[in-house]
Order: structure tokens, then sequence, then C-alpha cells
């Protein structure tokens, strides 16, 4: 068998933004050939975004290039490549049928007719797993498509222009694990089928462990490591590389042996909860959730988006009254108490959420740490900032900051800031919602050392609310599992990861597996 | 930061913006110096007859020229933008207090009869501020003018500060600070603060603007100041007569009360057709 026809080839190649700034991308040496899979790994910065321009041949006007960077075997005939972007990018309009649109890409890069191009879309989808109607559903405009159903419809476009090569950038971030791993086998099915070449570009290891193939490890526009992951795992690779390989939360990852079996006291009761009233006759009387959290202990609620979560949660701090079933904080029902009452209450909860718009952007950093402080406890003000700044300090933050503004901070230290405020306000209860979203390998572990960190030290009963099993297992004990509303799953995390019965836990827990999934990758690297 | 966000803070900070900003606080700052020195600013005392002949020209030997009876129109001016600035000052807070704090109030700590208050505020804002005014001053009775003025302004500044505060109240961070304990006392100090911090300049003179306009026609029409004190409104009103040959004798306060106006609008940064 002949070598298969080259993709890409790149050498000695140097990308500056703008004539004499810093180089963007230096001295690269890489390629890829038909049937590969690479992923180029790098965080924001590195110098990626800029590399996925130039495969595309769309490098800003004021950029230059120098070295050689070769597409195909250098003859006229290029290789197909195929821009696939994330569900979450804005690449199309938000108000015109995602079909049209779809449609007008296939039939643009293909030279076709709008209808020819409709039947090369119909013919990619045949392969796939859908439903009957989704074409159907795709004539809604995007913002109203599903986060899922357009990172499908986005695949389904990129191989229905029969491609060399798929160029994904980040093609499977915002999805939920479950779909998100769903969505990779697809893309390695359909990668090993066709044979095309599999260019991903992404900062996160998980991802890039997952896909399997070769990994090219990107740091501030220099090539620092380049192998399976097997070779980049062995002790002979780069510190960087171990760094960024072992930061993002996995399965696994922090063993915690003999876990303290706390006895006390439940401190919150949720007892038949449930999300519309039982006496709805349409539904019958659902069985609702129920669960127990003891002082001192933690539990995780997993569940993704869409899982009734966040209203379970609005209902348990009390922010919006359950539809059904009684919520009992420290033995009082908090369903008969006044808003005044309420609020008292809530100020024994620490709240820390993914969400970046939680923190008052016109606050201090010290008077973001210093409200709580000041509205539950009664302490001097020399007391507030000293004990202000000691939190500032072991979060991370140093003293200088107190006086900036919390909206200037970055997302990853906004985070801090979080973590910060919550320790300082000294909670019996703490809600993590979706904590490590929206920040990069190296921000999450950080973030999750600290939230480790909060829960030896300050030992505050811990509701871990996110879909990422990783991080229920760094920190909590026992989880449910919910799904549109209802508990399909409960038990310790660590029975649920050995031995899961659920087919949806399954893929919950397949998606943050260390080991890249089963025969897939393998088949891929044969091609 | 949604686009919208970036959008309104670049029109917000764009240089031109802050430009004319600073012209109109200057302008504002210039026109009460002129009232601060008022003695030695006008040469003769309010309501001086016979400085000179009746109905001369502008230029010699009276700048702005004299008017019917003789008063030089200059002095007459000064002494009439003085009371002018001095009843608009007494509306302010009026308006301030009863419009932009009550509005702030209402929204954080009504929980349902701050909607209703905004209704009626919407029925208020229908009504034209100035029948609003003269319903004022009608039942409050012409020496409370000023009252009246600063009442017929409150509705639409209620409003707006109650609408403000209720997005304040529905972002992501005030979610948070509930979801942690913090009563609503302590959100309402907070986003009282940096509201104040941030855009109490632009809305008192967003009020100001409107409570001069108000003033000077409520004097216009005879419901405002009572003569012997002139105030601009008044003034106009009494040059009426001589307008046809003598177009200084209103013309003169007619610029006084436009120049005012304009500094207090482009110091609270409103655009062209923005209702004050």
């Amino acid at each position: 068998m002949s070598e298969p026809r080259p993709i890409f080839a790149a050498e000695n190649l140097t990308l500056e933004r703008k004539r004499g700034d810093r180089p963007a991308i230096a001295e690269l040496t890489l390629g890829a050939r038909r049937g590969d899979v690479l992923t180029v790994l790098g965080r924001e910065g590195s110098g990626r975004d800029i590399l996925l321009a130039a495969l595309l041949g769309e490098l800003p006007g004021r950029a230059t290039k120098a070295g050689s960077l070769t597409l195909g075997d250098g003859g006229d005939d290029g290789p197909r490549l195929t821009y696939l972007p994330g569900p979450e990018s804005r690449v199309l309009a938000p108000f015109v049928s995602t079909l049209a649109q779809l449609t007008r890409i296939v039939a643009r890069t293909l030279s076709l007719s709008r209808k020819e191009a409709r039947e090369k879309l119909h013919g990619a989808l045949e392969h796939l797993p859908h439903t009957p109607d989704f074409l159907a559903r795709l004539s809604r405009p995007p913002r109203r498509v599903a986060c899922r159903e357009r990172a499908f419809a986005l695949l389904v476009t990129a191989l229905a222009q029969d491609p060399d090569a798929i160029l994904a950038d980040d093609a499977l971030a915002g999805l939920e694990p479950s779909e998100s791993e769903e969505m990779a086998s697809l893309l390695l099915k359909e990668q090993s089928r066709r044979g095309f070449a599999l260019v991903y570009f992404t900062g996160d290891p998980v991802v890039a462990t997952r896909l399997g193939g070769r990994i090219a490890i990107l740091r501030e526009g220099k090539l620092t490591d380049h192998g399976t992951i097997e070779q980049l795992q062995s002790t002979k690779s780069h510190s960087y590389t171990h760094v960024l390989l072992r930061a993002a939360p996995r399965l696994g990852q922090r063993p915690r042996d003999a876990r303290r079996k706390p006895r006390a006291e439940p401190l919150l009761q949720v007892r038949s909860f449930a999300f519309e009233k039982a006496d709805d006759p349409r539904r019958g009387a659902a069985e609702g959730i129920t669960f127990d959290l003891r002082r001192g202990a933690s539990l995780a609620l997993i569940g993704e988006h869409g899982s009734g979560r966040r209203a379970l949660i609005r209902a348990v701090i009390g922010l919006e009254p359950a539809p059904q079933g009684r919520i009992i904080f420290d033995s009082v029902d908090i369903g008969i108490l006044s808003r005044a009452m309420l609020a008292r209450l809530r100020k024994r909860v620490g709240f820390v959420t993914g969400d970046d718009r939680a923190l008052d952007p016109r606050m201090t950093v010290g008077g973001t740490i210093e409200e709580p402080m000041r509205a539950h406890m009664r302490l001097p003000a020399e007391e507030r900032k000293s004990a202000a700044s000691a939190v500032l300090k072991r979060v991370g933050l140093g003293d200088m900051i107190a006086r900036q503004k919390a909206g200037a901070l970055s997302a990853l230290d906004r985070r801090r800031l979080q973590i910060a405020r919550v320790i300082a306000a000294n909670p019996q209860l703490v809600v993590l919602f979706e904590p490590l979203e929206g920040l990069d390998a190296l921000g999450q572990a950080l973030i999750l050392d600290l939230l480790c960190e909060m829960r030896e030290r300050e030992g505050p009963a811990l509701l871990v609310v996110t879909a990422n099993f990783a991080i229920a297992e760094a920190l909590a004990d026992d989880a449910l599992i919910l799904k549109a509303g209802r508990i399909v799953a409960r038990g310790t995390i660590a029975e649920l990861v050995r031995a899961p019965q659920d087919a949806y836990v399954r893929r919950l827990v397949a998606a943050v597996s260390a080991a890249p999934a089963d025969g897939l990758s393998q088949a891929a690297a044969q091609v | 930061m949604s686009a919208t966000d970036t959008a309104a803070a670049r029109t917000n900070s764009s240089p031109l913006r802050i430009a004319l900003g600073g012209l109109g606080l200057a302008g504002l700052g210039a026109l009460g110096a002129l009232v601060a020195l008022e003695d030695i600013a006008a040469p003769y005392e309010a309501g001086m007859m016979r400085t000179g002949e009746a109905l001369a020209p502008p230029l010699a030997p009276h700048a702005f020229g004299t008017d019917l009876l003789g008063r030089d129109i200059w002095s007459e001016t000064v002494h009439g933008l003085a009371v002018t600035m001095a009843d608009a000052v007494g509306a302010l807070p009026i308006a301030l207090a009863a419009g932009t704090f009550a509005g702030f109030l209402a929204a954080h700590m009504l929980r349902y009869s701050g909607p209703l208050l905004r209704a009626a505020a919407n029925a208020l804002i229908a009504v034209p501020a100035l029948f609003l005014a003269v319903l004022f001053a009608a039942l409050l009775g012409h020496q409370n003018a000023v009252v009246a003025a600063g009442l017929a302004v409150a509705p639409a500044a209620f409003a707006r500060s109650y609408d403000r505060a209720h997005s304040l109240l529905a972002s992501p961070h005030a979610d948070f600070a509930r979801a942690t304990g913090l009563d609503r006392w302590s959100l309402f100090r907070r986003d009282l603060i940096f509201e104040l911090r941030e855009s109490i300049v632009a809305v008192a003179a967003r009020a100001l603007a409107a409570v001069v306009i108000l003033l000077s026609t409520l004097s216009f029409f005879g419901f405002g100041a009572a003569p012997p004190a002139r105030d601009l409104g008044l003034m106009i009103a009494a040059a009426r007569g001589a307008l046809p040959e003598a177009w200084w004798t209103a013309g003169f306060p007619l610029l006084a009360l436009a120049l005012f106006i304009l500094a207090a609008r482009l110091a609270a940064g409103l655009s062209e057709g923005e209702r004050a």
C-alpha cells in the first residue's frame, strides 16, 4: 500500500499576526496525511487559531508568513479541507433557516445547485443515526435549534462536502458530556469509514485523549511535544505536556482514601420534590426527588442541561418555591418561611457558579469579599479588611488587586474571587453549580484544587451540581443522577463509576474516562 | 458582556460625547458663576426703570438695549436668570426625591405596590408635563410653582429609575447576591451607591433641563414667578407687545434661557429629540 495522500505539511512555518509582532507560530514543522487523526492542543494564545486560519487560507491581511506550508502534494489539485466549527460559534446567521444556510455552504464549496446540495446533505445523513424529521426541524433559525442538534447539523454539513480533511475548531465545545461523547464517536466512526484526515484544534486535553491519534502540543507558538497519547504520557515527554494532560479533571485522578463518613444530623432534606404539581391529571403522581445531605457531607447532583438541576437548586436555596414536595434546611421547612426569614437562612449558604456574570462588575475585589461579611457578621472594619486580604492570598489573588473592579478580572480570577467570597462568609452549605465551566484545563485544575482545599479546611456540606463525573468524584462522595427531572440512578460515586447500571450513566462516565474509548481510536489509527 | 452592552458603553464613552458633556457642564458652571456674581455683572438693580431711553436698540449706550420702561436688558436678563436658576435649583431636589429616588426605592422594596406605582407613573407620563405642572400649580397655589414643576417632572424620573433598578435586580449578579443571603437593604445600598457614583450628574442635569422648561413656561403663562421678581419666562411674556419693533427685548432673555437648557441637556448627555 502506498503512502496515503498528504493533506498538509508545514516546514519551519512562522506566522506573525502583524509584521514585527512576536511570532504567533514559530518554526513549526507538522504534517498530516489522509486517514490521520491529529489534535492540535494548546491554550488560548498558543497560536492554534492562527494555524487553523493559515490552513484554511484565511490569514488576516496584516499577517506575515515565513517557511513553507504545503497543502496536498503541492500540485494544483489540492485536498478539500472542510471547516467544522463548534455549535456555540457564530458561523451561522441567527435569524435565518439553519437548513438553508447549511445547504448554501455545501452548494458553494462543491459548486452544486441548491437541490443537489440538499441531496448531498441527505446522503451524508444516511450513515448517521438520526430521527426522520431531523432536516425538517433544521428549518428553524440556529438560535432555536438545540446545541446538540446544531453540532450534529454542522457535522453533517462537513461530511456532505466530501472532505479530504476536516479541520475542526473545538467542534465539541459547549456540548454536555454525553452529547460530546456521542458526537466524538460519530466523528471518529465516519473518519475511519471514509478515511479523511481529522485535524482537531482544541484547548481541552480530555477531548484530545478521547479522539486518540496524534497530539501536537502548542505552547506560545512552539510545538513543544508531538506524538500519540501513550508517547506523551511517558516520562520522556516535555514537562508542560504532563502539566497540561493532567490538568483537566478526569476520573480516578484524585483518589482520596478513607473518606470520613459523617454521622452528623442532616442539614438539608429534600422530600418528594417535583417540578409540577402532583395533581396535574395528565402526569399522574411522580415519585419526586428525595435526598438527605448531612452536615459536612457532600453530594453531587449529576445532570446535564435541561435535567431540572437549576430549578431544583433555586428551590433548595429558597429563591423560588417548590411546586411540589418539601425542602427542610436545618430542621426548618423553608416552604413556610417569609422572605426575610429565607434571606436570613441563606446567609448560611455559599454559592460558586460557572456563570461569570455572578459578580457585580462594578464592585471592587475587596468589596466583593467583604460584602457577605458585612451583611452576615458583626465585625469591626479592621478585622473585615484583614480577613479579606487573608482569603485573597489563600485563593491566589494578590493583596494589590483588592481595589480593582471585579469586572476587570479574568475568568479564572473571577472564579477565584467567588471562592474567596464563599470562604469569607463561612457557610454551612456550599452549592457548586458547574464550578469549572468556561475555564481552560489549567484553570480547571487550579479551581478544583481550591475547592478541595476548602472542603478539607472549612468542612461545609457540599452540593455539587455538574454534568461532569470527574468533578463530582473529586468533590463528592455520593451522587444522584438527574435526567429530565427524575433520578435515574443514585449511590456512591465510586460504585457508579465502577459498575454503572444505567446506559445514561455509562455514557456520562465514558465522557470523562482517562482512557480513549475502546476500539474506535485504534481503528482510526490503522487506516 | 453582551454586544448591546459594549455598544452602549462605546457610545457613552466616545470622545465626542465626553467633550459635549464637558461643554454642558462648563456652560452650567459659567451661567452659575454669572448668577453668583449677579451684583457685579449687572450694572443696574433688578427692575430699575429709566436707565436710559425706552426701547433703545443694542450696542451704545446699553450693550443689549433697553425695554419699554427703559430697563437695561442685560441687567434684567442676569437678574431673571438668577431667579430662574434659584427656582430650578429649588425644584430639582423635589424631582429627584419624588422621582428618581422614589423609583429606585419602590423597585427594591415594594414587591406588589411597586408595579402599581410604576403603572400610575406611566399614566401620568401620558399627560404632557406642562399640563401636570399647571394642574399642580393651580392646586398648590402660585407661590408653589417651584414645587409644582418639581412634581410634574417626577413621574418620568420615577419611571426611568424604577426601570433601571428593575433591570439591575434582574441581573445575574443580583440573583447571585440573593442566593448568598444578601437582604433587600444590602442590595439597595449597593445599587444606589453605584448608580449615584455613575450617573447622578447626568440624572440631575436631565431633571434640571426639564424643570427649567416647565418653570419658564409656567411663568410665561402667569402661573409662576410673581412680579416684581421677574424670571426669564416672565420677561419674555412682558416683552411680547414690543417684540415686532424691538426684538432685543425678548431675544436676549430667550437666548439666556436657551443657553441654560442647552447646557443642562448637554451635561445630561441627551441626544436630539430625546425628552428631558
